[in-house]
């Protein structure tokens, strides 16, 4: 076995020794594309929210008008706070409802259908987000699938309005990023290896301690990955919080489309673009050094 | 001692078959009400259900903006999910015959794209293509917008696949006299031809279904989300329920067939 690593090794060296010309014949299209149509579009957000908009036209003129407008009007703050706490309240709830979920189809489920019923969750994943909010529109309705069940039920009388507010929001956010939270959650749990927990419980450990002391801290990192998008995506997503939560209390991508759709004032939209890629990165930053902090340190302890 | 592990493992592996279950109601339950309410004749998207119909099918194939705009989103998808996979194919290709130094970086650069909320893509894009280069809004602008993101969505599908693919056949083609492009055609291609057409295949839906960028730049050609926001906005039509049948058959159609082919062994 190590012989032939070691030979595959050599031959991947000398295979790489090939002249870098052909290399970058194949890396430059690609590359080119990204950083025209993705590295200066972006970095032209933030000069065009340093400038002003004239007659719906961006005119150069450059100003910090964009930027005190939005730190002196608390309606953007108020957007911003409540965003943020959506975010939040997303992955916490996307978290405590796919552990379980990958948590069963990695150890509960025999190996042959793991395949199929990971394949079977990314289906309606990957369909249509707008259709889909259109449908939890349908069931959360006062007179949809949700509130009939409760009548049914006997539970409630008159139906609860959940449509256009912000707990229909979160109907969204969490059908949508439990997917990629489980699956997150499930790639760091299946490369879990199980000889390590048969070891565990033959030296005595119970069920709940081998959970805890070998799955838990190395399902973290596919946790704390899974954090980071869910609260990247449902921070910036503008469909969920306008089909179901409604326009009375605007989010912060809500206000970003006004401006886009609306007022058409770009510069401001791009300003606020810039909040919210601020907001990403620090985020980023936060949660990837606690990564960091994980797996140095379970590498030493 | 035994006896009672034995026993509590079934009793928890019940309850969490049970939450699979649960959870699998859940994920697919705005799909079944769509279409359930697609083959319902009442007006309204309420119930008790009423008489089973096809009308709101008919009534789509009369609605020509409607047609127009589905026909837009093909001819989206489809030129993004060629350029894409072209693009991603040589990007994966180069990655492997060339150790790169800044090879993390390079692929921290090429997934960035797919972690920026789509927002922000389309905001920037509808700056840059818009003001800057005076592109105006047209399928062209959306065909640009979706290859940023779907062209290195395509680029991490097939490095995963090449990589499957043993390099010292490719030596062994070269040892026998064969030149580089041959190798390619030859022996390259077909090997990861799976990993090509799934890439072909989930870039085309990834385009197919993004609504918030076309949104922004597609303007007077609308794709097929665009114009069902419209419909949304215009208040409850039955006919929604009818196209959102059949797109949510026709992408889950092609993802299946996409998670073929990404599943499949190689024999190389």
């Amino acid at each position: 076995m190590p012989d032939q690593s070691s030979f595959k090794i050599e031959k991947m060296v000398k295979f790489r020794n090939f002249p870098p010309i052909r290399f970058f014949v194949g890396i430059l299209p690609i590359s080119l594309w990204e950083i025209i149509f993705f590295m200066l579009p972006v970095l032209l957000i933030f000069i065009v929210s340093f400038l002003i908009v004239k007659e719906l036209r961006l005119v150069f003129q450059w100003t910090l008008a964009n930027y005190t407008d939005i730190f002196s009007k608390t309606p953007y703050w108020v957007a911003y706070v409540r965003s943020f706490r959506l975010a939040l309240t997303a992955v916490v709830l996307s978290a405590v409802l796919a552990y379980p979920l990958a948590y069963a189809i990695a150890f509960v489920v025999p190996a042959r259908f793991r395949r199929l019923l990971m394949v079977a969750m990314i289906l309606p994943f990957w369909t249509n987000y707008l259709i889909r909010a259109y449908s939890w529109q349908i069931i959360l309705a006062n007179n949809g699938l949700f509130n009939e069940i409760l009548k049914v039920l006997n539970i409630i009388e008159t139906p609860i309005s959940i449509l256009y507010t912000h707990v229909a929001t979160e109907v969204g956010f969490t059908h949508f990023y439990m997917v990629l939270m489980t699956m997150l959650l499930y790639s760091s749990m299946d490369a879990i290896n199980r000889n390590l927990m048969e070891a565990a419980r033959d030296l005595g450990a119970g069920k709940l301690r081998t959970f805890f002391e070998i799955i838990f801290p190395l399902s973290l990192p596919g946790l704390i990955v899974g954090s980071i998008f869910v609260f990247i995506m449902s921070f910036g997503d503008f469909v969920a919080p306008s089909i179901l939560g409604g326009g009375k209390k605007p989010v912060f991508t809500q206000m970003v489309v006004d401006e886009i759709q609306g007022t058409v004032n770009l510069s401001m939209a791009s300003a606020l673009a810039v909040i919210m890629v601020v907001t990403i990165l620090i985020v980023l930053i936060l949660f990837l050094r606690r990564v960091e902090s994980i797996t140095a340190g379970s590498s030493t302890g | 001692m035994t006896i009672l592990n034995k026993e509590r493992k079934g009793w928890g592996d019940r309850v969490l078959k049970f939450y699979i279950f649960m959870a699998f109601v859940f994920l697919f339950l705005p799909i079944a009400i769509i279409i359930v309410f697609s083959l319902n004749s009442g007006r309204y998207p309420s119930f008790p259900l009423q008489d089973f119909t096809v009308k709101w099918y008919k009534e789509l194939m009369l609605d020509s903006r409607l047609l127009g705009s589905v026909k837009n989103s093909l001819i989206v998808a489809a030129t993004v999910s060629f350029i894409s996979t072209v693009l991603g194919f040589m990007g994966a290709y180069a990655l492997r015959s060339y150790k790169l130094k800044a090879e993390n970086f390079f692929l921290g650069f090429m997934a960035a794209p797919l972690t920026v909320p789509t927002l922000l893509l389309g905001l920037a894009l509808l700056i840059f293509l818009n003001s800057f280069l005076s592109l105006q809004n047209s399928l062209l602008s959306v065909i640009i917008s979706h290859t940023v993101f779907c062209a290195p969505f395509a680029l991490f599908i097939i490095r995963a696949r090449l990589r499957n693919v043993r390099i010292s056949m490719e030596e062994a083609a070269w040892d026998l006299g064969a030149g580089r492009w041959q190798t390619v055609k030859e022996l390259i291609l077909p090997l990861c031809a799976p990993g090509l057409i799934a890439a072909a295949l989930l870039t085309f839906t990834l385009s197919f279904d993004e609504f918030i960028i076309a949104w922004f730049v597609s303007g007077f050609q609308p794709t097929l989300p665009v114009k069902i926001w419209t419909m949304m906005r215009g208040g409850i039509k039955p006919t929604i329920n009818a196209i959102g049948a059949i797109v949510f058959i026709f992408s889950m159609s092609i993802l299946l067939i996409g998670e073929y082919f990404l599943g499949k062994k190689t024999n190389g």
